[in-house]
């Protein structure tokens, strides 16, 4: 055969190996939504993840009514400025039509059903908030009217209920009820627009009985001091300090009550889960709270913007949806307040997409998990349903809180198929390896999840069962060693030879072994050690330098190789450039402020001297650093306070040998000793400054300079 | 023939004398005889040391090895014991050990440095009332009991009443009253406060004792090589000349923290603590010992406890021991 035919064969052949290729993996990215969803943890803080909920159906564009002119003829009558969406136990929805006054009710299936008839002696005025109870009674804030209102299902006025009487509420309170809630005994909640005093309850038959989940006033340390020595007619000018309002209320299946607030200074509890007595199950303060109190997730948060919640919504099973009317993030977690989901995407203003809610004003969920979130500038209605992997996740999660582990674990691993980077799911198959027995695969797990309590816990059973397999081993073993000890001691005093043998190790009488060995002398000595270093020749360059080294390595071993029990960095890719900067940046400094202060304050050492010093004062990096790294790893979390207390105690050891150093060297009293420290600091924070304007003023002097090449060079 | 009699005849005579065991003996009689007079002298402590100190301590080390519980005579077991303090014993290892060790490591150094401290400030008043600060630090080691009841139960009481939790709930530091006895988050805290404040026991008496022993001569010559702040004196005159005190008192605090025990039932009013929150190796023991009856067990514990001492107390010999050449 030619060669030119057989070329075009093998590209023909080439050509259909493509294809093939082609045809076996389809487009990767599935269904293309209008909006990304994403989870974060410790570890990661922005992992994208495959929707949890798709857009399927938009309602609310065939809300057909008689026409008032002509009864015969429908006309189409939108929602106006909707607030308020509520979907009750029979999956029915109910909207609250503010800017029609009325209220409109559809079908399960997202068909328009009806709207409730006009009250007759006092029509309904802008009512912002309804909610429906079991028994199918809808009650409506009629905002309006300043009052609620209870209506039958065929929207019969039913009860009505108004500021009660009560010297409990203050002169002047303003009632202007926005939502409401109701529980399973007929107390209502009520929040009124803007009142810091939380959510007005009355009794069934519309008694005052208290003021409920009311937040706290934020009080900083500022504060404190202003009110300390401000005058009154000063303090009176500030801002005043008003407790964050309540945005939102809903009730769960379980009785839980759910407030939503929002305030400038509020940076934790916005949702709060409360029970009868008024204990908020989502905080971090109480026993009965979770780790996690900070809710409403912001994709890449600018430093002064805070969610701003306005509704939530709870499913079934406790776990709860909240939006976010500022940045659109829909975020999602689960009945302990864990993350599970935020989505948001980019809303053009002109046009309406399926899926984008350009400004949402009310959330609820139905029993089917389907999601319905009201739209009062499309004035629409935008119903989502859980995709596969949202199923699966929140089957999951639901089986994980339940205790049944063993069930949970092959649809967590499927979540894990689908999504590699889903944390939650890897948390969930480390709870089912470590509710097995399996720790090694549970220790595993764990450190890849971040999770340092579950990671100590599977290591403390690993070492449990390393122990009980060798424990018979292990103290033959030290009973050999205490009897051979107690022979060589016996032997050594009957044979002196034995003893001085040890004694006469191989003595390196080299100077710079001497100066090296001062270290040591150095610990058991400050004092002495360092007036040494400075009249006696002790130290040099070189063997500083070479303490320095040491002591750098031991830093770099101590932050990358403790357990990772104690040190939650041990599994983030820590950068060798930023340790040694870090170190290197802070003892430079160190070194040249403490010289520069010193020579100005009368000192008498030499810059030679503050060198050699400083690096030594670092030895306790290398003689309890290294060993204390080593024993981490064999170390779990009930032990945490001696790996504290010594990890702590070598911080200690090197600052008190600092202050010794620059005491001795520079013959300082105590008071001057505390004194140069001070401007020791103050100086190196200085540099510090210096160093980030230069830097930062070379940066633009550079792209300045080439700029102007480039202007030069091209034209 | 025992390996101290030997010892002991080694030190008369030049090491390496070989001489007959018999003949070894025979001399180490002669010799207590000649000394007879000085070891009626020491017979009284030695009686009373033998007899409650050593043979209790013995006891507990051949106990530890056997299963006794109180009736039946005990049954050698060899290692089960520590084996099951160390790798079966859950309560002990994940509370009682942890525990002691967080309540050991924090109170124990505090306790210390406290002790130290107040002493010296109370070295610093003049004589009047000096000895009635004293007094008044002193008492809180010796009345524990009376004062837990009347001080710190009333202040610590987990309801609104609580003086703390009026106080905190009165400034707004706290929303809702904290359970600081019977929750597992606080228990070990107070355990710790309470502890620290009444350290202040043998090991202050002793320092204040040391502190006020200091020649004054030393402080005038101390003014003369150019020291000037107190602080100075404290640490180069204060402190080296009252080393054996230091040592003492760490030794005190020591032996205290670890031996610690009924507080944590005595605050919190229930046995074990709650969630086993402040759970220490010595209530550890009392469970063995006095309600299960598994005295073996229960001396295998202490035993493990003095070891635990005896090398803390080790450890402060090497920090604050003073050297033969110093």
């Amino acid at each position: 055969m030619k060669p030119a035919k057989l070329k075009i064969i093998r590209l023909l052949w080439g050509l259909l190996a493509v294809c093939l290729v082609w045809v076996g993996y389809p487009a990767v990215a599935s269904a293309d939504y209008p909006y990304a969803t994403n989870y974060r943890s410790e570890t990661d803080p922005l992992v994208w993840t495959q929707a949890a909920f798709a857009p399927e159906q938009v309602l609310g564009r065939d809300i057909f009514i008689p026409d008032p002119e002509d009864p015969q003829k429908q006309v189409l009558s939108p929602l106006a400025q909707p607030s308020d969406l509520f979907v009750d136990s029979q999956d029915v929805i109910y909207v609250a039509d503010t800017g029609n006054n009325r209220i409109v009710v559809f079908q399960r299936d997202g068909t328009f059903d009806r709207v409730l008839p006009a009250l007759p002696e006092k029509p309904l005025s802008s009512p912002k908030g309804l909610y429906v109870d079991g028994k199918g009674h809808i009650y409506v804030a009629d905002t309006g009217n300043a009052r609620i209102v209870m209506l039958d299902s065929d929207g019969k006025l039913l009860k009505e209920y108004t500021l009660p009487k009560s010297r409990f509420i203050p002169e002047g309170y303003r009632f202007e009820p926005i939502k409401v809630a109701v529980d399973k005994r007929g107390y209502v909640y009520i929040v009124s627009l803007g009142s810091y005093n939380g959510l007005l309850q009355l009794d069934p038959d519309g008694g005052f009985v208290r003021f409920f989940a009311a937040n706290k006033a934020p009080f900083t340390l500022l504060d404190s001091i202003k009110r300390k020595i401000y005058t009154r007619a000063m303090y009176e000018k500030q801002i005043s300090k008003l407790p964050p309002a309540i945005n939102n209320v809903n009730i769960d299946e379980r009785g839980f009550v759910y407030t939503v607030s929002f305030g400038e200074q509020l940076k934790s509890s916005q949702v709060k889960k409360l029970n009868y007595a008024g204990k908020d199950f989502l905080a971090s303060d109480n026993s009965t709270g979770t780790s996690n109190d900070t809710f409403g997730e912001i994709r890449f948060a600018a430093a002064t913007q805070i969610p701003n919640l306005t509704d939530i919504a709870v499913d079934r099973l406790g776990n709860f949806s909240v939006i976010d009317s500022d940045s659109k993030v829909i975020s999602q977690y689960d009945t302990f307040g864990n993350l599970l989901f935020f989505w948001s995407g980019d809303a053009s203003p002109n046009t309406t997409q399926l899926g984008i809610v350009k400004s949402p004003a009310a959330i609820d969920i139905n029993s089917q998990n389907e999601i319905y979130i009201l739209d009062n500038n499309a004035n629409l209605i935008q119903k989502f349903r859980q995709t596969e992997f949202g199923a699966l996740v929140y089957k999951a999660n639901n089986l994980t809180i339940d205790g049944r582990y063993k069930e949970a674990e092959p649809v967590w691993r499927e979540v894990l198929h689908l999504n590699a980077y889903y944390t939650p799911a890897v948390i969930g198959l480390a709870q089912a390896a470590y509710s097995r027995g399996d720790y090694p695969e549970a220790k595993k797990l764990y450190l890849q999840a971040g999770i340092q309590k579950g990671y100590s816990n599977a290591f403390w059973q690993i070492r449990l069962e390393w122990l009980q397999d060798r424990f018979g081993l292990l103290m033959n073993i030290l009973i050999g060693v205490i009897v051979l000890y107690i022979l060589y001691r016996i032997a050594a005093k009957r044979y002196p030879a034995l003893s001085r043998l040890r004694l006469s190790r191989i003595r390196l009488t080299s100077r710079f072994i001497g100066q090296l060995r001062h270290t040591f002398y150095v610990l058991r000595h400050p004092v002495d050690g360092f007036y040494a270093l400075r009249y006696e020749h002790k130290g040099s360059y070189l063997s500083a330098c070479v303490v320095l080294v040491l002591a750098y390595i031991s830093y770099a071993v101590i932050r990358s190789y403790t357990s990772f029990s104690f040190n939650a960095e041990a599994i983030k890719a820590l950068s060798a450039t930023t340790v040694f900067l870090q170190f290197f940046l802070v003892w430079v400094g160190w070194v040249i402020s403490n010289y520069l202060v010193s020579s100005i304050m009368r000192g008498e050492g030499r810059f030679k001297d503050v060198f050699i010093g400083s690096s030594y004062a670092l030895t306790p990096f290398i003689v309890v650093g290294l060993p204390l790294t080593l024993i981490s790893n064999g170390m779990s979390l009930s032990e945490e306070s001696i790996y504290q207390f010594l990890h702590q105690g070598m911080y200690v050891w090197v600052f008190l040998l600092l202050i010794w150093k620059v005491m001795s060297i520079q013959n300082y009293t105590v008071g001057e000793t505390a004194v140069n420290l001070l401007y020791t600091v103050g100086t190196m924070v200085i540099i510090g400054v210096l160093c980030f304007i230069l830097f930062g003023l070379s940066t633009e002097l550079r792209s300045f300079i080439y700029s102007i090449v480039q202007e030069v060079s091209v034209r | 023939m025992s390996r101290s009699d030997t010892q002991v005849m080694n030190r008369g005579y030049a090491p390496g004398t070989t001489v007959r065991t018999k003949g070894k003996l025979s001399l180490l009689m002669k010799e207590i005889w000649r000394y007879r007079l000085s070891y009626l002298f020491i017979a009284p402590f030695m009686i009373c040391f033998t007899f409650f100190i050593l043979v209790p301590v013995v006891c507990a080390l051949l106990l530890s090895f056997t299963s006794y519980n109180s009736l039946e005579p005990p049954r050698f077991i060899g290692w089960a014991n520590f084996r099951y303090m160390i790798s079966g014993d859950l309560l002990f290892l994940q509370y009682a050990l942890p525990n002691t060790f967080k309540f050991a490591v924090i109170a124990g150094p505090l306790g210390y440095i406290a002790s130290f401290l107040l002493a010296w400030l109370i070295s610093i008043l003049p004589g009047v009332w000096r000895k009635w600060f004293a007094l008044a630090m002193y008492s809180p080691s010796l009345m524990g009991g009376i004062a837990m009841t009347i001080v710190w139960l009333p202040l610590l009481s987990g309801d609104r009443i609580g003086y703390l939790n009026s106080f905190l709930l009165e400034w707004g530091f706290i929303k809702e009253p904290v359970l600081w006895v019977t929750s597992k988050d606080h228990l070990m805290t107070s355990m710790i406060v309470v502890t620290l404040w009444s350290s202040m026991g043998i090991g202050f008496l002793a320092m204040l004792a040391g502190i006020l022993n200091v020649n004054p001569e030393l402080y005038e010559a101390g003014k003369l090589d150019g020291i000037k702040s107190r602080l100075e004196e404290i640490w180069y005159i204060t402190i080296p000349s009252m080393k054996p005190q230091m040592l003492f008192g760490a030794v005190m605090a020591i032996v205290g923290t670890f031996k610690a025990g009924g507080i944590g039932t005595q605050l919190s009013g229930m046995n074990p603590t709650p969630q086993y929150s402040g759970h220490l190796i010595m209530n550890q023991i009392d469970d063995y010992g006095f309600i299960r009856f598994e005295l073996g067990y229960a001396s295998a514990l202490s035993v493990f406890l003095l070891l635990l001492m005896y090398l803390s107390n080790k450890f402060c010999w090497r920090l604050f021991g003073s050297k033969g050449d110093e």
